[in-house]
């Protein structure tokens, strides 16, 4: 739970930021921001809170550990 | 030999007979599947999900549904299905005593595992008049409705569809749905993103089926459960 509100916490400190940088090295992924997103898709979409935090959680965790959750959606 | 005949008889009356039903999942999407990641998951979950097995496994009186397989926390792959199956309200355990009244959900939910305890008579069914046969069974309509979230998105309202078939007289059904006279052979799942659960196969058993109350999670009341859900809330 409270890693879901970190990433809530630090997805507002991005986004509040974002308006004032414009430049984003390739390397960097911000994953607070990534999760913060799918996170407002889910909740959008109509998912109920649990659905929502599984997205939140995976998203996030796919992005720190460095993997491409776009592939791992094609995966098998 | 009359009186033998006539125990016999008494007996077969009493012999209380188990069931044990496979249910398979079809997604039923009204709205486009979106260009996003939440997308490429429905996208997944409609190609995996009916591939798997959800067993229900019943006496008259109790019943234990889940996903056949067993599910791990570990690995990638594993946790993708568990977000699938979130997807369909599937990842949990669901266990039913009628004569108890006892409902418990056994569901790893915001990073805990939870025993989430209601009443088994609590579903207010409205049940019409509407008939169809299905998979042989001559089945009636049930329907529910409810919010999801906090009443606010209307793309969380729920329309539940039940086809239940009264010649099986087990009050039971997929993801919990329960209560109903007769087993739920068809469970449609109405909104936007909804599904299909159907049974498959229906199968009755001779032998004495044991079915056991999850143990582990932490015990909690629904009503507490859904303050803790609306808590990890973050609404306009």
């Amino acid at each position: 739970m409270k890693k879901v509100f970190s990433i809530i916490a630090l997805g507002t400190m991005t986004l509040s930021l974002s308006s004032f940088t414009h430049s984003r090295s390739i390397e960097f992924r911000d994953c607070a921001a990534e999760a913060w997103n799918a996170r407002t898709d889910a909740q959008n979409l109509g998912f109920d809170e649990g659905t929502v935090y599984d997205v939140t959680d995976f998203v996030y965790d796919a992005c720190i550990n460095g993997r491409d959750y776009s592939l791992l959606m094609l995966a098998r | 030999m009359k009186i033998i005949f006539i125990l016999l008889f008494s007996l077969q009356c009493f012999a209380q007979e188990n069931i044990e039903v496979i249910y398979k999942y079809q997604s039923n999407f009204k709205k486009e599947i979106p260009g996003n990641l939440m997308g490429e998951i429905l996208s997944k979950s409609k190609r995996q999900l009916p591939k798997l097995d959800f067993i229900l496994k019943a006496t008259p009186n109790e019943s234990l549904y889940k996903l056949e397989e067993k599910v791990s926390n570990d690995g990638q792959s594993q946790r993708i299905l568990i977000m699938m199956l979130s997807l369909a309200n599937s990842k949990g355990v669901f266990f039913s005593d009628v004569k108890q009244n006892i409902f418990i959900e056994q569901t790893n939910a915001f990073g805990k595992l939870y025993k989430i305890i209601s009443d088994f008579h609590q579903l207010q069914w409205n049940i019409s008049n509407e008939k169809k046969s299905i998979s042989g069974y001559q089945c009636r309509k049930a329907t529910l409705e409810f919010n999801v979230g906090n009443e606010n998105n209307k793309a969380q309202n729920r329309e539940i569809i039940a086809w239940f078939a009264t010649d099986l007289n087990y009050p039971f059904g997929p993801l919990g749905y329960r209560g109903l006279p007769g087993l739920i052979i068809e469970l449609n799942v109405n909104w936007d993103y909804g599904y299909i659960l159907k049974a498959e196969k229906i199968k009755v058993l001779d032998n004495l089926l044991q079915i056991e109350e999850p143990q582990e999670g932490e015990i909690i009341s629904e009503t507490n459960f859904k303050k803790l859900s609306r808590n990890s809330e973050f609404n306009n």
